[in-house]
């Protein structure tokens, strides 16, 4: 993710930077010629100037001279005494003066007149002191015979005449002076090299001038051009370049050089250090490097900026992702309100996160069920196994139990023959039925267990207390017998699913455990409470408790097991097959439900059970009998449900080790005995 | 317990049974020849108080018993002190228990099967006779 942002960054850098280069190149291209050509093109125009002004300068020496010449007559030569006295003899004027008159302004150029009779000496000159002291100072021999040459040949040349030399005094015009029909004298003006370079402009160090003659040869130059320098050569490149102009090179300095007409027949030649002459270029290069590299930079800024904002939120969901993929379903990533791919892209991660996490809840919760339920199975089996062992174990003993006693009664039964003993003959057979009755009881319990969940059909609801109440009259001999009363506390309101048999077994069961294991006159509840709403409940849990010695904690599960009795059933030698409980645990079980056995509050035994509430509601539920509406019974009574038959329990049969021939076999559907309790 | 004339009988035998009929089988079995005096237990806790009270020469115990069961029975009649002949009767031919009985600290064991009460009076004599 970090090589997509930069990736990105440098994309639009190198983007940048390369449209930047190409604008650059071209802007720099198109503008260093256009700039070259203008800077050449102020060249060209500064030298045309340059010569235009020396041409203006010349002509207006000229013009003096000229002039000056003209009026000779008024210039003469200086006396001895003039020099002497210093006064001017009437009509002879300073020659300064008589320039000024013509041309009205003193001249830029030329900064000196000198008046040389035909010799060359000076007879005058302004500002030049006289002729004594101008031949003191004057030493230097070229010059002194400069003038001499100067004056020579003025003295033949009719108009004035321009002379260009090397000195410092470098820019001479001349014109005869006559007298008659004879040159007397040479009128001379003078300029300086460093008056021409101030009129050129060329004082700055960088520029020189050059003045040719039609020749090509140097007449005024600058240091290591001196006079008579043949640069003919340059000339011609020159006229051949367009505008004149050319670049050359000068002891490791290059030039930008134009080429002037001055006059008719001379040139003049500006030279500037063409680094000086191409700064602008410089300066406009620079320029535009420099604002190529602002926008770079700025470039790359917002390059880098661009290129946070677009990967940051793919960072983050990189980032949600990993957790995602480390387990963490359900991240979510911040979403902005931005209605772009990218944020449409987190929305969507946002939703598949979630998802994600629903699934694997759902999954999750869906294992664990798997788990529970193949825990429940496998308990289930576990304990279906162990009932099988169970009663494989307790069949052996219980069934042959009453085997061996008969094979040894029958044995009894034939000594008491033998000896005519029918006190043991009559005891022996009793004890035979008894032990055949109890294995033909076993066996139809078996037999029973058997069926439970087998031949079931479709549970019915069914209110609990006709059910029991049919129960009761089956049962009401031995609840007489000892003198139990049963109290019945719910009312019609308790509907249950189940078929009305297997609950009426149900009962029979409890009851019967109730009245045997229970005091004597004792009392036993039959409560069913609602669970979850009182008025609309999901199952109902019902009680059975006595008030007898109860069951041992210990043996509260081993009860219900085939064949397995409790500690005071095997004590009293209670009758029974150890098959009820588990007849009715199967019994409830197969109807979803759950039964246990715990202490009652005053020590006796408290079963209780559960079983689904009604579908829909109490109304439709089935009644078994409605005969019950003869019986006036309160809830709640003392009385118990047949209370008032108690009083002559026992009335039927009081031998107590008599066959409990009352214990109608459970399962067995309950005769439809006389309700003598009416 | 049903009592014989008996008194003079040799040898004290505490049968721990708690199936009536079976109980009065062994006693009826076990008195046929008059050397044996037979006392009646339905469970363990009076078999204990009878040894506590009586000196016996010998115990028959079922093995399954409402309070207890016979290995837990001899195993505890041992460690009390009891030093007599032990029989153990089981009612499935199990050798396991049988051999927990052993183990436990009876001289032998005999199944539950028909007729058995005669199988351990001859257990009984030959041990008690081994005894002399």
């Amino acid at each position: 993710l970090e090589s997509i942002r930069a990736k990105i960054t440098l994309g639009i850098v190198a983007l940048l930077l390369i449209m930047t280069i190409v604008t650059t190149a071209v802007a720099m291209e198109r503008s260093e010629d256009a700039l070259r050509n203008q800077i050449t093109l102020t060249h060209e125009a500064r030298a045309t100037n340059a010569a235009h002004e020396i041409e203006r300068a010349l002509d207006r020496a000229k013009s003096i001279t000229r002039a000056t010449a003209i009026e000779n007559e008024m210039v003469r030569p200086i006396e001895q005494d003039d020099l002497e006295n210093g006064t001017v003899a009437e009509g002879r004027l300073p020659i300064k003066r008589l320039m000024l008159e013509h041309a009205h302004h003193s001249d830029d150029l030329f900064h000196g007149a000198l008046v040389l009779d035909r010799t060359g000496s000076i007879l005058m000159g302004e500002p030049f002191a006289l002729q004594q002291e101008i031949d003191q100072d004057i030493q230097d021999p070229f010059t002194a015979d400069r003038f001499r040459r100067l004056a020579e040949f003025t003295a033949e040349v009719p108009s004035p005449v321009v002379h260009a030399g090397s000195a410092d005094e470098v820019w001479t015009v001349s014109a005869r002076l006559m007298q008659g029909n004879e040159v007397w004298g040479v009128l001379v003006l003078v300029a300086s090299t460093q008056a021409l370079a101030e009129l050129l402009g060329t004082t700055d160090g960088d520029t020189a001038f050059f003045i040719l003659d039609h020749t090509g040869t140097v007449l005024i130059g600058p240091a290591g051009f001196p006079p008579g320098t043949d640069l003919s050569d340059s000339v011609e490149r020159l006229q051949g370049a367009p505008r004149q102009s050319a670049v050359f090179e000068h002891e490791d300095r290059r030039y930008l050089a134009t080429l002037a007409p001055l006059g008719d027949d001379w040139r003049l030649i500006i030279a500037q250090d063409s680094k000086v002459a191409f700064a602008p270029v410089d300066a406009m290069l620079a320029t535009i490097l420099l604002v190529s590299g602002i926008v770079i930079v700025i470039g790359v800024a917002t390059g880098l900026f661009v290129a946070g904002r677009i990967t940051s939120p793919v960072v983050r969901l990189k980032n949600a992702a990993e957790r995602v993929a480390a387990g963490e379903y359900g991240t979510q990533v911040r979403t902005t309100a931005k209605k772009d791919e990218l944020a449409e892209l987190a929305a969507a991660f946002n939703t598949m996160s979630a998802r994600l996490l629903e699934e694997h809840e759902r999954l999750r919760r869906h294992q664990a069920n798997l788990q529970t339920t193949v825990q429940e199975r496998t308990a289930e089996l576990k304990e279906a196994n162990e009932e099988l062992e169970a009663f494989v174990y307790a069949a052996s003993h219980d069934l042959r139990t009453p085997l061996i006693t008969l094979d040894w009664l029958m044995e009894e039964l034939e000594a008491a023959i033998e000896q005519d003993d029918t006190k043991t003959l009559q005891d022996s057979l009793t004890r035979m039925r008894n032990n055949v009755e109890g294995m033909d009881r076993l066996i139809l319990d078996l037999l029973e267990l058997s069926r439970i969940g087998r031949t079931e059909g479709d549970p019915e609801d069914i209110m609990l207390r006709p059910a029991i109440e049919n129960v009761l009259e089956t049962i009401d001999h031995q609840r007489q017998k000892r003198g139990t009363q049963i109290h019945i506390e719910f009312d019609d309101s308790a509907v249950v699913q189940a078929d009305p048999r297997r609950i009426e077994q149900v009962f029979q069961n409890l009851l019967t455990n109730a009245i045997k294991y229970g005091r004597a006159n004792g009392n036993v509840h039959v409560r069913a409470t609602p669970i979850g709403d009182p008025h609309k409940p999901w199952k109902w849990r019902i009680e059975v408790s006595d008030d007898g010695p109860g069951v041992p904690p210990e043996h509260r599960e081993a009860i219900f097991q085939l064949f397995r009795r409790g500690p005071q059933a095997e004590e009293d030698q209670a009758d029974g097959t150890g098959i009820g409980l588990a007849i009715v645990r199967k019994i409830i079980r197969s109807y979803g439900g759950e039964i246990k056995v715990t202490s009652s509050g005053d020590g006796g035994a408290l079963f209780w059970f559960t079983l689904n509430a009604a579908r829909i509601g109490a109304p439709a539920a089935r009644s078994r009998r409605e005969t019950d509406k003869s019986r006036p019974e309160t809830e709640k009574s003392p009385q118990g449900s047949s209370d008032p038959s108690a009083p002559q329990a026992g009335s039927t049969d009081q031998a107590p080790d008599s066959p409990p021939a009352a214990a109608a076999p459970t399962g067995v559907p309950p005769t439809e005995r006389a309700s003598g309790n009416a | 317990v049903a009592e014989k004339d008996q008194t003079d009988a040799p040898w004290n035998v505490l049968v721990v049974e708690d199936n009536p009929d079976h109980g009065l089988m062994m006693q009826r079995t076990l008195t046929n020849d008059g050397r044996i005096h037979v006392t009646l237990a339905r469970n363990a806790a009076n078999a204990h108080k009878e040894l506590d009270a009586k000196d016996y020469h010998a115990i028959v115990s079922d093995h399954r018993l409402p309070d207890s069961d016979g290995v837990t029975f001899i195993k505890d009649a041992r460690a009390a002190g009891y030093s007599g002949v032990v029989l153990l009767v089981t009612a499935q031919a199990s050798d396991e228990i049988a051999e927990a009985g052993i183990k436990a600290g009876a001289d032998d064991y005999v199944f539950k099967a028909r007729g058995y009460a005669n199988r351990v009076l001859e257990e009984l004599l030959a041990h008690l006779g081994d005894g002399e």
